[in-house]
């Protein structure tokens, strides 16, 4: 999956706008929305947030952790933490990133808010990094992980599976190493670059 | 042995000082030009208690708990006896007051200010009796049965009054003419005998008169060879005996009466005396004070004279004794009425005294008197005068106090006045703005004004912007912001309050008027309020203004309210009252969405006056919601047509701050039934609302909870309530599913009474008694709900309810959308189509899936509905459906590995 799905499964989430029209309930597949009263906060999705704010239609409300004291905490537990600390949102990436670039002007502090987050992903891609290599390293074959963030999960998707499952391949040949060439051509084929390092 | 005269102590700055004994004798007060009021302990005391007051101070005078004290200030300061301590002010002059006079038969003090006024006032009820005179007073006397006044002048009379009627009984000319206080060498300090109530002296020369009170004839006067200096100053002493009198020049002399003859004089240095004054122990005590500030004491004034003349030893002691024990007297019921009424003024105090008596039963007499004494010479509490509880100010509706910073001029169901800056000094004005911010920017977009005249009142509504100071109203109709406009009033008027609607601007001025104007400036309107104005707000074309009709009854405000209607060029009103709580204020003015007058006081209870019951309903305890009892509600607007409060939640304070950007709650009505928590109270309290308010929607949900109610009050065998209960409503729809909901229960008796009732709302001719229908057609305001498309859902539910009410499965998802209620038991019932398709009328908007639902009904069959969840519910006992339905499960997991395949290739592909 790339970053697109994700951010699409993001605007699920269900923020809090004060809307700036009166409107009707809106029916949609996925529920209704509304009534819409001018002033007075509702829930609707992500991605309806924002529309509207891009229409001038609202204001957003920013969730509760999108604010500079309680992403300070997290930031300092994350710090402390061996392992992944629970994030207030399992997208908060998404979040951040569509809620801060839609309505500046309706959060305080954005730039701070902004850079925390920043700051807080940083710290957790290398920590996932670490571990990653601290597992390689220890030539495991598996970890549990808690905490991760499916935004973070992706981060390393596409690589760690695969890398993994190299491995394994490799110690599955070496174990057949001896016995006759295995079945596989092609996968030993285009195992034949690393070959040479394992055996 | 004659007079005994102490040395004199310093006392204070060189200047007029004055000196007084306390009531009991104790303790001397005096004050002086260094402003400061000492209290000495006696006359050894060398650390008198003192209290700074002004910066001179020329009278003092003790009475009971207070210290009166005129100060340079030009008021009657009052301090706690003995403590010293400021405690109110008795009256004010606008000039200083020189003299005033206290007798201790009543609880008159009589005041002699240099604006040439005497003021003759009853110290606690303050009722007061003004004289004029043509010179600065010098001293003022009364006599004892509050018959008469003596004022010297400085415009050299000496003048006798009349309380009663004010007239001027005698007019002597003794006093030495002087042009103010200060420059006059004679104080000329007159008196009346407090005893007998018999003679009044004056110092006329080097004598004095002793004037007959009954003919104001000069009875005889008193002298002595010894002293031909003039005299200033007179005294009688308190047992009536004896006169003392002062000199310029330093003398000091005392007379006894009977016998006109001399006790004694002293002189103490050269220096004049201007304050005298008997200890009123009757102890021959005689205090004075002279011009250098210094206070002395002379003693022995009255023993001589006893020596002298032996018939007076038992009639004078007598008379002392009965003087002390008056006074004993009265301190003592002082004290014990004090220590009552204390008890009962804080109710939430525990007194030990009182739970004492209570259980103890009353002390004995002496010990009584003992406690009596006790609390008389330690710290008797200030009987503090409870404040008059002014009327409350003029407000404008949903606006914060003008002392905040920024601070909110509006915030109604339109938007919001913010104002900044107003606070700041005029030279600041640059920074001083107004902003507009409209809830539903389809109103208006957000406007900046700058604030350079400083308003701080503001109003708006869906047509016009209307912002006022204390002249100007300022207004800009939203429809062409080009065609602004403002009045100006006159001089001698001053704006209190405004108010905008869609069709009205209106401003109340300080004279009680209310202009009105139509938003583009015509002025339509003028009228004359009954009182002073409080508050008004606007809808449409009708005012309400919120008036004085009286002053505070202990503590409750007396407001009333004026609803007037503009409609064209006629004015129509009706006055209504309004009820609020005991002493609570009003703090809210309104109206809702629909137009009927609404209120909200400051013990955050909302009141609503449906014009057809003309009274006002409390309709939501806002102080219920409240999470903590310093919390209060900024209220903005109510919704009727939603049966909501709009508002603040404003945690710790009464008004909302400014940033974080407060967020609005609703709040739904609940009237303030008893017992609320209960399920039945709370039905009973919902049908109250909706049957007296125009909520949008609310027949099914008004059938429901009658229902419910209904069958509550049969489930608890309450048969004569339940039938009651229809009785009441009198709807016969309602009775008919009473009935049959009570006969499927198998209530005979019930069914029969119910019957009954039915017959006889049938007998009334169809009279429109309430009904959920008939409510909700009045009023021109009302959002209408979309009748054409509730009506066509409706109908295809309708058509769905038959067909499922037809088949014998009763466990379809439709029947588990309907509510938990036991008026869903009834669906079961076969054919019974009124019943469940008011069941399903009520939960149909309600249903999330309503859409989805009509779409598979309509299309005859669809075979791209995956998505939809009910898809061939209809037909649940048909199989192949239901195989179609299991479909969309299988499916999505095919196309899962599909795209992971997919998904697999394209990793490699990327590899390679």
């Amino acid at each position: 999956m790339d970053p697109d799905v994700l951010e699409f499964l993001a605007e699920k989430q269900r923020v809090n706008i004060i809307p700036t029209i009166n409107s009707n309930v809106i029916h949609l597949i996925s529920g209704d929305v509304g009534p819409f009263r001018a002033g007075l906060p509702v829930q609707v999705p992500l991605w309806m947030a924002v529309n509207l704010k891009q229409q001038q239609k609202c204001k957003i409300q920013a969730p509760d952790w999108m604010d500079v004291d309680v992403l300070e905490t997290i930031k300092d537990r994350e710090k402390v933490s061996r392992n992944f600390i629970k994030m207030p949102s399992e997208h908060y990436m998404v979040e951040a990133k569509l809620l801060l670039s839609a309505a500046p002007d309706d959060i305080p502090r954005t730039d701070e808010i902004r850079t925390i987050i920043k700051d807080i992903w940083d710290m957790r891609m290398s920590k996932l990094r670490a571990s990653v290599d601290s597992m390689m390293k220890e030539s495991g074959s598996y970890a549990a992980v808690d905490n991760l963030t499916i935004m973070e999960i992706n981060s390393i998707r596409p690589i760690l599976p695969h890398a993994l499952d190299q491995l394994y391949r490799l110690k599955k040949a070496a174990r057949m190493h001896g016995s006759t060439q295995s079945q596989n051509t092609t996968t030993f084929n285009s195992r034949l670059t690393i070959t040479p390092f394992k055996s | 042995m004659g007079i005994n005269l102490l040395p004199v102590r310093y006392g204070h700055y060189e200047g007029h000082t004055d000196i007084c004994f306390s009531d009991d004798g104790d303790k001397l007060l005096s004050c002086g030009a260094d402003g400061e009021v000492r209290i000495w302990n006696g006359f050894d005391d060398d650390d008198p208690l003192q209290n700074c007051i002004g910066e001179f101070a020329l009278c003092i005078k003790h009475k009971g708990e207070h210290i009166f004290v005129g100060t340079n200030t030009n008021l009657v300061q009052q301090l706690t006896y003995p403590n010293g301590d400021r405690n109110g002010i008795l009256t004010r002059f606008t000039a200083h007051v020189n003299h005033m006079y206290i007798s201790e038969a009543h609880n008159w003090i009589a005041l002699a200010s240099e604006d040439m006024t005497v003021k003759v006032m009853e110290i606690s009820t303050k009722e007061t009796k003004t004289f004029t005179i043509n010179g600065p007073p010098l001293s003022v006397s009364l006599c004892k049965n509050l018959k008469n006044l003596a004022v010297s002048c400085g415009d050299g009379k000496l003048k006798i009054f009349n309380i009663e009627d004010q007239s001027l009984i005698k007019e002597i000319s003794v006093v030495a003419k002087a042009n103010s206080f200060e420059n006059a060498k004679e104080l000329c300090r007159i008196d009346f005998d407090q005893k007998y109530n018999k003679y009044f002296a004056y110092p006329d020369g080097n004598k004095i008169s002793i004037l007959n009170i009954s003919d104001w004839n000069e009875a005889f006067t008193l002298s002595t060879d010894a002293i031909d200096s003039n005299y200033s100053l007179v005294c009688f002493s308190p047992c009536g005996n004896y006169v003392a009198a002062s000199t310029l020049d330093g003398n000091i002399a005392v007379w006894l009466l009977r016998s006109q003859t001399i006790v004694g004089f002293e002189k103490q240095s050269d220096i004049a005396i201007t304050s005298l004054a008997w200890n009123p122990k009757g102890n021959g005590e005689l205090a004075f004070a002279d011009a250098q500030g210094n206070v002395g004491m002379a003693t022995n004034c009255t023993e001589t004279g006893a020596d002298e003349d032996d018939g007076d030893i038992p009639d004078e002691e007598g008379a002392i004794e009965e003087q002390n024990y008056e006074s004993e007297n009265i301190d003592f019921g002082d004290v014990q009425i004090e220590a009552e009424d204390d008890d009962e003024d804080n109710e939430n105090a525990v007194s030990l005294e009182k739970l004492k008596k209570e259980i103890m039963g009353p002390l004995e007499p002496e010990l009584e008197a003992i406690e009596a004494a006790a609390s008389r010479s330690p710290s008797p509490r200030a009987r503090s005068v409870t404040p008059e509880i002014p009327l409350q100010p003029a407000f404008m509706p949903s606006s914060t106090p003008e002392h905040l910073d920024p601070r909110y001029m509006c915030y109604n169901e339109v938007g919001i006045i913010r104002c900044y800056g107003c606070n700041l000094d005029d030279d600041d004005d640059g920074t001083r703005s107004i902003e507009v911010e409209f809830h539903d920017s389809q109103i208006h977009s957000s406007m900046m004004i700058r604030n350079y005249k400083g308003y701080t009142m503001g109003s708006i509504s869906t047509a016009a912007l209307a912002v006022a100071n204390n002249t100007v109203i300022h207004v800009v109709p939203l429809g062409s912001s080009s065609e602004e406009w403002h009045l100006v009033l006159e001089d001698d008027e001053e704006i209190v309050c405004i108010a905008a609607s869609h069709n009205l601007i209106c401003l109340a001025t300080a004279n009680y008027f209310v202009h009105v104007s139509t938003i583009f400036g015509i002025q339509k309107a003028v009228i004359s309020v009954p009182g002073p104005i409080l508050t008004m707000s606007a809808i449409g074309m009708v005012l309400i203004i919120a008036y004085h009709s009286t002053s505070t009854r202990k503590g409750d405000q007396c407001v009333e309210t004026m609803l007037v209607k503009f409609e064209g060029t006629t004015i129509e009103n009706r006055d209504m009252k309004v009820a609020l709580k005991p002493g609570s204020k009003l703090q809210w003015l309104g109206f809702t969405d629909v137009g009927t007058p609404a209120m909200m006081d400051s013990t955050g209870m909302v009141y609503l006056h449906p014009l057809q019951c003309n009274l006002w309903i409390p309709f939501c305890d806002t102080k219920k919601h409240h999470k903590s009892p310093s919390d209060g509600f900024f209220m903005t607007a109510i919704y009727e047509s939603l049966g909501t409060i709009r508002g603040i939640r404003c945690k710790g304070s009464l008004y909302p701050g400014f940033t974080p950007r407060p967020t609005l709650t609703e709040i739904e009505f609940q009237p303030p039934f008893l017992e609320i928590g209960t399920g039945k109270s709370q039905y009973e309290s919902s049908l109250f609302t909706m049957s007296t308010l125009q909520i949008e929607g609310m027949e099914k949900k008004y059938q429901e909870i009658a229902l419910k109610s209904f069958a509550l009050a049969m489930k608890n065998n309450l048969e004569k309530r339940a039938v009651e209960f229809m009785e009441m409503l009198g709807n016969p729809q309602l009775l008919n599913l009473a009935v049959k909901y009570a006969s499927k229960f198998d209530k005979r008796r019930l069914v029969e009474k119910l019957m009954d009732v039915a017959s006889k709302i049938d007998a009334d001719a169809d009279p429109p008694t309430f009904n959920g229908s008939s409510v909700s057609t009045p009023s021109t305001n009302v959002i209408k709900p979309n009748k054409k498309l509730l009506l066509e859902s409706t109908s295809k539910i309708l058509n769905k309810s038959k067909s499922q009410v037809s088949t014998p499965t009763q466990g379809t998802p439709s029947s588990s959308m309907i509510n938990n209620t036991p008026s869903t038991s009834i669906i079961s019932t076969p054919g019974n189509i009124t019943l469940s398709d008011i069941s399903i009328l009520q939960d149909e908007p309600k249903n999330p899936f309503l859409k989805s639902l009509k779409k598979t009904q309509t299309s005859a069959f669809n075979p791209l509905s995956l998505t939809d969840k009910f898809a061939g519910i209809e037909k649940e006992n048909d199989s192949v459906k239901s195989e179609k339905r299991k479909q969309p499960d299988s499916s999505p997991s095919e196309k899962n590995k599909e795209k992971q395949r997919k998904l697999d290739r394209f990793m490699f592909s990327k590899r390679n």
